[in-house]
């Protein structure tokens, strides 16, 4: 190993924990992980989540800051996939939005605010031929969609497993599960390195945080906003695209998955409620199904779950300095729309490289 | 100029503008929204999917409790009495107050509140010592029982909630003022553009209730201002006395050249 590479200690193993890891093993540097959670990560909003990179889309309902940012995780994440050891299912034929005859104002509203978030470029408007044409399952139920030419999905379950078994493989990386963490100080570091890694906090080049939820108690204004999602498997169903249905009461999104499997995801609560999907909103994500596409009916769900995302008051992502460490949180729905870019920000900060950040402002370094 | 302050149930409040905090596209953007339209009075709602367990959204609550606002809960989604009446309960020992926005539906397409449910579930509030607001559709007899049951204050609907279309019948508006002249009127729900506010002030009612008119405007903090203004030029106006409308026209410089027995 170079005589630069540190050490480092990464609280946290959802999708920013797990990810960061990776890139700072790729980098030369050892990590010692703790977490609460299994290695599966089954309880991280990041396992639960539809895996959209969505910059158009998302912008549209929050802001154009969500645009700049996830276009260039959209530009990483072909180039990270490629250094995995195997291909993941990456899907990057764009979005396509449509809406019930009955729902046309809203369609209206979307295209409203897009053409003011947006740029001209971004999005296309397809008549029934044209969308015929995309994806002909769509067509026979509706009569016209907006399309997002830049935006993708990715199978994030497969990306789990694999980080878990690079992770857990890695000489340099020592991966240690361990109860709930509340509170996380220069002392409660030292105890909790000492009992798991035989190490003191000194021993660490940096503390990076990355709990999510969990670190609730060390984060001023972090919320939780909950999610839930259905899977299924529907032979009869072979979308090409990511398709949003916008409703008046819910936006949803559904995300293909290799052979057939889908993720349909709606629901933002502000609550950090994590139980099982209510009975009202799996009838909402099963009716909204069977309404994009017939072949939905004989569908097997595999799969109903919620879970929360992290968010900020301004539901964007922050970088915290504190006095033992960083922070890194407030993903929101946003967890693979941000995690590429502002990882990488991320390394250019513990890098020194201020200078070269892309969304600076964002961080309270 | 500001208009003269006014009173719901006893509350003495200087702004005419009831807010609601659903709908936006971050907690910020709220923030700012309500913090623009000067608002004092914002609803809450007890978001039914989790109304079982709603402590869970106290995240949420910090902020809204942050705005330092006087909170008027409301019963959105319910569509029995029985539903709105354990809703103004829950809502009453969460939010610690004992107002309630009485919202009752009995159409899940048009959002329409029902009339009969909403009587009897306003009968049973009042009689447990709830403070009343009721969001009804604007049928005068409805509002004349609503009235008579004891609310104080009364809500009838400018058009369906969250189309902005504005006031569909502003007769119906004006016959239910006139009629009920000591009962404080708001309107709740339709309003889409600043002028609409404006056209309900001009009525004489005493505020306006609305959400989705700046929570989804492109810039929400700007729209919430707008209104801010809106209601205040409205009431302004009626408080200084509309002209009364006249056929011929009348030139606003006299000229005295002319006589005044003068025909054209």
């Amino acid at each position: 190993m170079s005589s630069d590479s540190k050490q480092y200690l990464i609280v946290g193993s959802g999708l920013i924990g797990r990810l960061l890891t990776w890139r700072l093993l790729r980098l030369g540097h050892s990590v010692d992980l703790l977490s609460r959670d299994d290695k599966q990560g089954s309880d991280s909003a990041g396992f639960i989540a539809a895996a959209m990179v969505s910059p158009a889309t998302e912008a549209i309902s929050t802001e154009p800051m969500v645009k700049e940012i996830g276009l260039k995780s959209l530009a990483l994440w072909p180039q990270w996939l490629a250094e995995l050891p195997e291909p993941i299912f990456y899907q990057n034929n764009g979005t396509l939005v449509v809406a019930h005859a009955g729902d046309q104002a809203e369609i209206a509203r979307f295209t409203r605010r897009a053409q003011h978030t947006l740029d001209n470029d971004d999005f296309s408007v397809l008549d029934k031929q044209q969308l015929s044409e995309k994806e002909s399952g769509l067509a026979e139920q509706f009569d016209q969609a907006l399309f997002f030419e830049q935006e993708s999905c990715l199978d994030n379950r497969h990306l789990y497993q694999l980080l878990t078994d690079i992770l857990t493989q890695d000489k340099h990386c020592n991966w240690q599960q361990c109860e709930d963490i509340l509170q996380l100080s220069k002392e409660s570091i030292t105890s909790l390195s000492k009992q798991y890694f035989e190490r003191s906090y000194d021993d660490y080049d940096e503390v990076i945080d990355c709990r999510g939820n969990g670190a609730k108690h060390d984060l001023t204004g972090l919320r939780s906003v909950r999610g839930e999602v259905i899977r299924v498997h529907a032979p009869e169903v072979d979308f090409k695209h990511a398709i949003r249905l916008i409703h008046p009461r819910y936006p949803f999104y559904l995300a293909p998955r290799p052979n057939n499997e889908y993720v349909l995801g709606a629901t933002v609560i502000e609550s950090d409620d994590m139980s099982e999907v209510s009975v009202r909103s799996g009838l909402e994500l099963m009716s909204a199904l069977y309404s994009l596409h017939k072949g939905f009916a004989e569908a097997r769900v595999l799969e109903m779950s919620a879970h929360c995302r992290p968010a900020m008051v301004d539901n964007m992502p922050t970088i915290k300095r504190t006095e033992w460490g960083f922070q890194i949180n407030g993903f929101y729905r946003h967890g693979y729309l941000f995690s590429p870019a502002i990882i990488n920000d991320f390394l250019k900060i513990l890098d020194g490289n201020l200078g070269q950040l892309s969304f600076g402002d964002y961080y309270h370094a | 100029m500001q208009a003269s302050n006014w009173q719901v149930y006893g509350t003495e409040l200087e702004s005419r503008l009831f807010i609601g905090t659903a709908l936006y596209p971050s907690p910020q953007v709220m923030i700012d929204a309500i913090k623009a339209s000067q608002s004092q009075v914002i609803t809450v709602s007890l978001r039914r999917q989790t109304s079982t367990d709603a402590k869970s959204g106290k995240q949420f609550w910090k902020i809204i409790q942050d705005l330092d606002c006087h909170l008027l809960p409301n019963t959105a989604g319910c569509y029995s009495a029985e539903e709105a009446i354990k809703t103004a309960r829950l809502a009453r020992e969460l939010f610690d107050t004992d107002w309630i926005k009485l919202e009752v539906l009995g159409d899940s397409y048009n959002l329409q509140p029902d009339p009969f449910a909403l009587v009897e579930a306003t009968k049973v509030l009042i009689a447990e010592g709830f403070k009343v607001f009721p969001y009804c559709t604007d049928d005068l007899v409805l509002c004349q029982k609503l009235a008579d049951l004891g609310c104080e204050v009364l809500m009838p609907w400018g058009s369906p909630i969250g189309t902005g279309q504005g006031l569909i019948n502003p007769y119906a508006l004006e016959t239910i003022r006139s009629r009920l002249a000591d009962i404080t009127l708001l309107v709740d729900a339709g309003i889409g553009k600043p002028s609409d506010a404006v056209q309900a002030m001009e009525l004489g009612y005493d505020g306006v209730l609305l959400n989705t008119a700046v929570a989804e405007a492109l810039e929400p903090a700007k729209m919430a201002g707008a209104f801010a203004q809106a209601i205040n030029a409205g009431r302004l106006g009626y408080e200084a006395g509309v002209m009364p409308k006249r056929d011929s026209a009348k030139p606003s410089t006299p000229t005295l050249d002319q006589p005044i027995w003068q025909q054209t």
